[in-house]
């Protein structure tokens, strides 16, 4: 046999072999997710911020929110947990992306799915500057309960030049909305009320300085 | 022979390794751009399933300008959705493997450059 068809037999025999043991590891996984999809949520691996100032050792990142956020890690900073009706209390977080612009970052069972299994939402929202000159950044989010109703909360934060937030309800009257030593807050609307929720940032001990009306 | 051999190993390389090709998670937009998106403009992506699951759900816009995302399932109902001025938003659910497609929208007064994209996961779950 000459060199050549040595050469060729031995492609011939190798390469499918090799394939065929890709192709068999990677068929395998689906088959290991296969057991996650007919069980419960998949398992989170998650990132602690234990040794950053100010954070318990039980505040933790899911490590797939910081991929897809492509956050800087040594940035992650907690700054508000939030009872939750779910064993897992919702979690507020502010970070840097690796291109430098500013997050607001949330992890937490927010609602179910058609189901009717618990769903972790994750995420959050990114600028070069979360609140451009203004007092409050914050997202709307809404939910579905297991009930079939829906569920509308807004989580945030505020400036360092914020000392209060309050809010206005249907009839009036101003409600305090409380904030975290991190300068968060969760705050749910009142679902009977028609009118637009607003906010109210107020500096020191004063009136409003800043008016929020929200979606 | 030789032609032969030379075949057969190509065929075999193609057949085998065509369908590992096809199951890599992945984004995908389903809003491609940076496009236009006027006021009130909105894009859902195709429902997914069959192996082939939303994870996450991302909109870029390009100004601090109100956007909305949304995870919607089989009847149109927002299971989950989020709204907020900044110009980046990107959400993941977990669980993943329940029948939704994603949304995307400019809810604000103003129009703006953007773009619409999620996650596939590729997982195994009996369906042709």
């Amino acid at each position: 046999m000459t060199r050549f068809r040595r050469l060729m037999v031995v492609t011939a025999v190798v390469v499918p072999v090799t394939i065929t043991g890709i192709a068999v590891k990677l068929q395998a996984e689906p088959q290991a997710a296969a057991t996650v999809a007919a069980g419960s949520s998949s398992s989170f691996a998650a990132i602690n911020v234990a040794d950053r100032a100010g954070v318990s050792a039980t505040d933790t990142l899911p490590k797939r929110a910081l991929e897809l956020m492509k956050l800087d890690a040594d940035t992650v900073r907690l700054v508000g947990s939030f009872p939750s009706v779910a064993k897992q209390p919702l979690r507020l977080y502010t970070a840097r992306t690796l291109k430098g612009e500013s997050c607001l970052v949330e992890d937490g069972i927010d609602g179910v799915t058609p189901d009717g299994r618990p769903l972790r939402v994750y995420g959050g929202a990114c600028s070069r500057d979360l609140f451009r000159g203004r007092s409050v950044a914050w997202i709307r989010g809404t939910s579905r309960e297991a009930d079939g109703s829906e569920r509308v909360r807004f989580v945030g934060l505020v400036s360092p030049e914020t000392s209060r937030l309050s809010a206005v309800s249907a009839s009036g009257a101003r409600i305090s909305v409380p904030l975290t030593d991190g300068r968060a807050f969760l705050w749910y609307p009142p679902a009977s009320s028609a009118a637009q929720p607003v906010l109210l940032a107020h500096q020191g001990g004063g009136a409003a300085v800043e008016r929020v009306t929200l979606p | 022979m030789r032609r032969m051999l030379v075949v057969g190993s190509a065929v075999a390389t193609f057949v085998l390794a065509a369908p590992v090709a096809a199951k890599a998670d992945g984004w995908t937009c389903y809003y491609c751009g940076p496009a236009w998106l006027s006021s009130g403009e909105g894009h859902p992506s195709e429902y997914d399933g069959c192996n082939n699951f939303w994870t996450s759900n991302w909109l870029w816009k390009s100004d601090t300008a109100l956007g909305t995302i949304a995870f919607i399932d089989t009847e149109g109902g927002w299971v989950v959705s989020r709204q907020t001025y900044e110009v980046n938003m990107v959400y993941g659910v977990d669980p993943a493997n329940w029948v939704k497609k994603l949304y995307g929208k400019n809810s604000s007064g103003v129009g703006y450059s953007g773009e619409m994209r999620g996650w596939i996961w590729y997982v195994y779950t009996g369906c042709s």
